[in-house]
């Protein structure tokens, strides 16, 4: 690399799309790197077959600062070692190749003269086994200087320290009616952080083949058709050359977005470097690369309301800590604001959130994100309103509603809202869990015990299906009708473990009329179908049904033809071809009197008819569209709405919390035999929210010392005691209903634990007149400081009424 | 010595050579076939990879819970092994395997794994009987990836059928005029597949085993032949479970390995009249089985205490070694005035619990000395009134992030022995807040001679909290404070559970029971 080049090399530079590089066809990409490779005149080596053969260890040598200058980086020391082959730093790096790609906000593949959060890639260490990189990792000699950072929220609300401006979504005149209003209240919290705690380290391999112009890549990722674009990009190979070999996940929170992506680039550049075989892996099981990290909050908000607690005004400003490089914290910002009216028809509603910049890594790809912040806020606010009115909080709820009655038949940002299927969800709970008495019976069981108190809560939520960014909201489907007639059906999409091939047998099944045992599913596939479909903060499993419903319909149109010629040949020429119908594997129309064919003899007549039984199935959500700027749009395929009532017992010994009961009722998906699949969803994706509520702390970033995170995760003992859930029909009609309610929005509900807390907090004395917080999450101990402080307060309180 | 090995896996035999003796079961299994590449990683703590061991203990066959991550092979030498793998793939289908096809549990065969061993073994288990016991036999389970209520039932469902099937033995057992045969792992009741190989265990064997770094492991039968194995190589490791061990993971250099699990005399439980004697080297749970009817104590810290599977193969004695300062164990032991037996080549030492920990976290064991066994005294009415004791009350309270599988913030036990209404001697003991387990000698001392009352309790508890300082030094100030209020609160909690001398069972302060219905039989013999 000449001196000249190395100059063009800045950290924070995007690929510049536009130069002529970029603009050459694929043909003449793939013809040059032939051409380079045969020469030896590029500054790439040919993966000779014995750098092939091998398998080489990588080590991503992390930023232990989480804001530093690099005043020096010296790699002779560890390229000397016995057993190192390679050691890239962001000046070994190709020419306009630092970068991670524009999701990225320009941020660095490896750092440069900077270091801005903990964890940020300096180096990439390649050799022969782990051991050897961890030797070269220390051998490197990095020169930090460091200086203060930003490590949380508070800190970067008070430097000003902003990603770009805030987004507002608005209606009415919160301002001047807050001025009007009766009564107002102002305030402030924190919504924590949570983690995604992989089970198992993450790690991508890449493996060159076809003479180092195709890799093969193995990762565990979320999306992984994003790691094949970003692997391409970095191998400078058309993305038809990068193969990949998924891995099947335990669930969605075991593994991430965009970090592997991160780590696909850098284990590309390594294989690349060194011909070989890599195996990337991180210096530790909890270095930050690894975390997924829902978005922490900082919620301001005023309100006014009158006596019976009616919001007419809330003014909502929401701050999110994005971390250094905002990655995809904007669509974050966004479904928090498009959730923040939740099921309440404020009148005068403004929303502003704004992105903090922090010295930290964010990347999130838990379930709900964004969606849970917004809800979360806008419940605290209500209790707070009840509070001060003081009236119980279900009935400050109900009255805010939107409802049939009210004018407000949409969202802030103009999507309709469905009010009867709010009352639906909130009667059939209400009903369901016996609420009015067990309100009572908990009251009674406070007042005759001291050690032991309970608090119960019911919550409603509305939840969007689907991405404010429409280009996620699509899925490819193929479906292929072999010989026999079994069904082989293909899909774009990561096996999360949600039991989502069941639910595709039965949809395909039912399409075709044919028995569930015949059709079968495979995810993961990739290298026929390139559009993966995103399986968080979308309505994956809807958009994938509704394109395998389209294809369907149009191998039915042809299988129908087919099966009138067949009727036609048996004489049955008064068939019309419209009342054929597929049904229990035999096709046939209802007002023959003659007997139907079977599925299997239509299938043959098309195989001999050379029919083609081959079907893409496509689908886009039709009119999705979100301008933030507007702060208008029709963002979400639909609303899912469920509602949830809680119990739970706080030990005040310990400060230990049980769950006692738990009522749902939840709309379900629009497949009847899926039950169980949505029944299953909804506790795992329950159990993560209870475990941000309750029990997982987060790693503080200024906390130095790795921390052991899952720990937090609840056990099996941790449940609930006692659970009932009910499983309305979708409110919807059956084309537009929502295919995935139990997915994400499940975890939503568990904001009605926080609640019960609340509830339970108040039988220690808590009241408006106390300023109490209750941290997040409620663990043991922080519960029992807030017992604490709450008795001591009202020990003021009292001794100063006596002075008086 | 000998360079091999040979257990059974899945129900053939399986031979090992020369392999490395810490190397792990889950290793060993990744490499062995694609269907277990999922063992390749494994974090005792969050992703347990478990399997089932089946073995003979004190003449009893049993299958157990084990985490393949925490086994190192030369352990399963003798042994029968069966992977999630293995009890899937029978024909015909194990009632366990079946219950599991509907639902939808974790879908996908390799996430179902540590449900179908612990399911496994809960089906063979003679002592799971009520509804509240699920918790305890499935919380090694990750709560993100299952779902819990639909698995509650599911075990509900297969436990009952085997209480049936257990019940109805017993009866034609009693028909017939046998002794009882629910099922004690004596007699198989089940003659299914594999029960049949189970019995076919016989003796626990003895092993000399080398690897190909010559390193060796060893499984002595007797004591005599362990101590001087002990005394040939003074710097070999000793292993009982090797839950705590195997933890350590890749940092460790192991040496030479001696295996306790042989050894008879360390693996027995002499029980007599006023007390019991707990070999070093049995399981918590085989512990549990044996004397926690009688010290319900003992079963209600270990349903706080890891998982099932490590519960199935830690022991008193690797316990009271690696004297782990969190550990829930020691305050109970030191409450119940637990002593332990020291054996080195020049005899037998003994020593209080609390006098076994040093202050700075460490042990008093010498480097020459193991320890052979714990003495727990019996506390039924002949044997307290022979001491003019009226009535012993004696409890533990553990607090902690979560139910299982965490460290818990401190543990507190507490023991009175009571003349009437007036303490003559009283137990207080804490760990999780210094370095080692600590007894309050100044609060026992106080109490004594008072009576056994509120106003008591109340006008000991500034001396309790003056008298226990908490040192942690990485612990945030709001965690300090929180252990700080938890030794006056655990003692408030034992008084109010333990309120008269006569409520040696605690009292119920929680009414939890009309939400789980805990102490639910699975299956009622009566209503059949």
């Amino acid at each position: 690399m000449s001196d000249q080049e190395k100059d063009n090399i800045t950290p924070f530079r995007l690929p510049d799309e536009g130069s002529g590089e970029n603009k050459e066809t694929f043909a003449e990409r793939l013809r040059r790197r032939k051409d380079e490779l045969s020469s030896g005149g590029s500054s790439r080596p040919a993966p000779t077959w014995q750098s092939r053969r091998r398998t080489l260890a990588a080590l991503v040598v992390e930023s232990p600062h989480h804001s530093a200058s690099i005043a020096r980086k010296r790699a002779d020391a560890a390229r000397a070692l016995d057993g190192v082959e390679a050691v890239i730093l962001a000046e070994d790096l190709p020419p306009f190749q630092n970068s991670l790609g524009p999701d990225f906000s320009g941020e660095p593949l490896l750092a440069g003269d900077e270091v801005f959060y903990r964890g940020q890639p300096v180096a990439i260490v390649v050799a022969t086994d782990e051991a050897t990189c961890l030797q070269a990792a220390d051998a490197l000699d990095i020169e930090y200087h460091t200086t203060e950072g930003i490590v949380d929220l508070d800190h970067a609300l008070a430097m000003k320290s902003f990603h770009g401006d805030p987004r507002v979504c608005e209606r009415g005149a919160a301002k001047p009616t807050l001025s009007e209003a009766q009564k107002t209240l102002r305030g402030s919290f924190k919504i924590a952080p949570q983690e995604s705690c992989l089970s198992e380290p993450l790690s991508v391999t890449v493996r060159p083949v076809d003479n180092g112009l195709a890799l093969n890549i193995q990762s565990k990722a979320l999306l992984p058709t994003s790691v094949r674009t970003a692997a391409a990009r970095a191998a400078d190979i058309p993305e038809s050359s990068v193969f990949l070999d998924s891995i099947p996940l335990a669930g969605a929170t075991e593994a991430l977005e965009m970090e592997p992506v991160r780590l696909a680039m850098l284990a590309t550049h390594a294989s690349i470097k060194t011909g070989s075989t890599i195996q990337l892996a991180l210096s530790s099981e909890h270095s930050p690369l690894t975390r997924g990290r829902r978005h922490a909050v900082q919620a301001g908000f005023e309100v006014g309301f009158d006596e019976k607690g009616v919001i007419s005004a809330l003014n909502l400003n929401l701050s999110l800590d994005a971390g250094f490089y905002v990655a995809d914290s904007a669509t974050v910002m966004d479904r928090a604001m498009l959730h923040a009216d939740s099921v309440y028809a404020i009148p005068n509603l403004r929303i502003a959130a704004r992105l903090c910049r922090t010295n930290t890594i964010v990347s999130s790809t838990l379930p709900a994100e964004g969606a849970a912040q917004g809800t979360w806020a806008v419940e605290e606010v209500i209790q707070k309103v009840a509070e001060a009115v003081d009236l119980p909080p279900h009935t400050v709820r109900e009255s805010n509603f939107y409802n049939e009655e009210k004018e407000l038949k949409t969202t802030p940002y103009g999507q309709p809202v469905n009010a009867t299927a709010i009352s639906r969800v909130w009667n059939q709970v209400l009903v369901r869990s016996d609420y009015e008495n067990r309100i009572k019976e908990v009251e009674r069981w406070n007042k005759k015990n001291s050690t032991h108190k309970r608090g119960i809560s019911i919550i409603p939520i509305k939840f969007g299906l689907g991405d404010p960014r429409s280009e996620r909201n699509a899925a490819a489907s193929i479906i292929q009708i072999l010989a026999d007639g079994s069904v082989l059906v293909r899909i774009g999409m990561v096996d999360t473990n949600d039991g989502l091939s069941s639910q595709i047998q039965e949809e395909v099944a039912r399409h075709l009329g044919i028995d569930a045992d015949s059709v079968r599913v495979i995810l993961n596939d990739f290298d026929v179908l390139p559009r993966a479909t995103p399986v968080i903060g979308t309505d994956a499993a809807g958009l994938v049904l509704r394109s395998l419903e389209e294809a369907c319909k149009k191998l039915l149109s042809r299988l129908r033809e087919v099966a009138l010629q067949l009727f036609a040949a048996r004489g049955q020429t008064e068939i019309e071809m419209e009342a054929i119908q597929f049904s229990n594997n035999s096709v046939g129309s209802d007002i023959s009197p003659t007997s139907p064919l079977h599925f299997k003899e239509v299938i043959e007549g098309a195989w001999r008819k050379r029919v083609n039984l081959v079907e893409t199935g496509y689908h886009r959500t039709p009119n999705l569209w979100w301008d933030p700027d507007l702060g208008g749009g029709w963002p979400f395929s639909s609303f899912t709405y469920a509602a949830a009532v809680a119990e739970i017992q706080i030990d005040a010994f310990t400060g230990e919390i049980q769950v006692l009961r738990l009522d749902v009722a939840h709309e379900g998906s629009p497949s009847v035999n899926q039950s169980d699949r949505d029944f299953a969803q909804l506790m795992r994706s329950f159990t993560i929210g209870m475990g941000w509520v309750l029990s997982e702390e987060p790693d503080s970033p200024s906390r130095e010392r790795d921390h052991y995170v899952g720990e937090g995760i609840s056990g099996f003992a941790d449940a609930p005691f006692q659970i009932f859930t009910d499983r309305l029909r979708p409110a919807s009609d059956r084309s537009s209903a929502a295919g995935d309610p139990c997915g994400e929005a499940p975890l939503l509900l568990a904001i009605s634990i926080r609640e019960a807390l609340w509830d339970a907090l108040r039988s220690f004395g808590l009241d408006a007149s106390l300023e109490i917080d209750l941290p997040l999450p409620a663990t043991p101990p922080s519960v029992l400081a807030t017992c604490k402080k709450i008795s001591q307060q009202l020990r003021e309180q009292n001794e100063e009424k006596k002075k008086a | 010595m000998q360079s091999w090995f040979s257990f059974e896996l899945d129900g053939e035999p399986c031979r090992v050579e020369s392999e490395d003796t810490h190397l792990s079961l889950a290793s060993f299994l990744s490499q062995l076939d694609p269907c277990f590449s999922s063992f390749a990683h494994h974090n005792p703590w969050h992703n347990s990879k478990l399997i089932v061991i089946g073995d003979i203990e004190n003449e009893s066959h049993r299958f157990r819970v084990a985490d393949a991550g925490l086994l190192m092979m030369p352990m399963l030498a003798g042994r029968q092994v069966w992977t999630p793998e293995g009890i899937r793939n029978v024909e015909p289908d194990h009632p366990v395997n079946l219950a599991l096809q509907k639902g939808n549990f974790e879908s996908g065969t390799e996430r179902e794994d540590a449900l179908i061993t612990l399911m496994f073994e809960g089906y063979y288990r003679p002592d799971l009987r009520r509804q509240g016991q699920i918790s305890d036999q499935f919380d090694a389970i990750n709560t993100r990836t299952a779902n819990v209520p639909a698995i509650r039932n599911a075990a509900a469902q297969v436990f009952a059928s085997t209480e049936q099937l257990r019940h109805e033995a017993a009866q034609k057992a009693e028909r017939s005029g046998q002794e009882s045969t629910v099922w004690t792992g004596k007699k198989d009741i089940f003659g299914d597949r594999f029960t049949k190989r189970l019995f076919q265990i016989n003796e626990r064997t003895t092993l000399n085993y080398v690897d190909k770094s010559k390193r060796r492991f060893y499984r002595p039968g007797t004591l005599v032949e362990m101590m001087r194995l002990k005394a040939e190589y003074p710097s070999a490791q000793i292993v009982a479970g090797g839950t705590g061990l195997t933890r350590l993971g890749k940092s460790v250099e192991f040496s030479n390995l001696i295996s306790l699990e042989g050894v008879k005399e360390l693996n027995e439980i002499i029980t007599t009249e006023d007390a019991w004697e707990i070999g070093s080297a049995i399981s918590l749970t085989q512990i549990a089985e044996k004397i926690g009817r009688e010290l319900t104590s003992f079963n209600k810290i270990l349903r706080r205490f890891g998982s099932r599977a490590i519960r199935n193969r830690a022991t008193l004695g690797g316990y009271l070694a690696t004297a782990w300062p969190y550990g829930q164990l020691a305050p109970l032991l030191i409450a119940l005035n637990a002593r332990v037996i020291l054996l080195s080549q020049d005899g037998e030492r003994d020593a209080p619990i609390s006098q076994f920990y040093r202050e700075d976290g460490g042990t008093i064991t010498t480097p020459g000395e193991i320890i052979r066994s714990v003495i727990i005294p019996r506390a039924n009415a002949g044997i307290l009134a022979a001491r003019g004791i009226t009535s012993r009350l004696c409890d533990v309270y553990c607090a902690a992030p979560k139910r299982t599988m965490s460290q818990s913030y401190a543990t507190g036990a507490f023991a009175v022995e009571l003349r009437d209404k007036t303490i003559v001697k009283a137990w207080i003991a804490y760990s999780g807040i210094a370095k080692s387990p600590v007894r309050v000698r100044e609060v026992e001392e106080a109490l004594t001679g008072k009576p056994w009352t509120e106003s008591t309790v109340f006008s000991i508890l500034p001396i309790l909290n003056q008298a226990v300082q908490v040192e942690d030094a990485d612990a945030s100030d709001t965690l300090t404070d929180y252990r700080k209020q938890l030794i006056v609160t655990l003692f408030q909690k034992f008084y109010y559970q333990h309120p008269t001398p006569s409520s040696t069972d605690p009292v119920s302060l929680t009414a939890t029971g009309e939400f789980a219905k805990l102490s639910q039989p699975f299956f009622d013999s009566l209503s059949s």
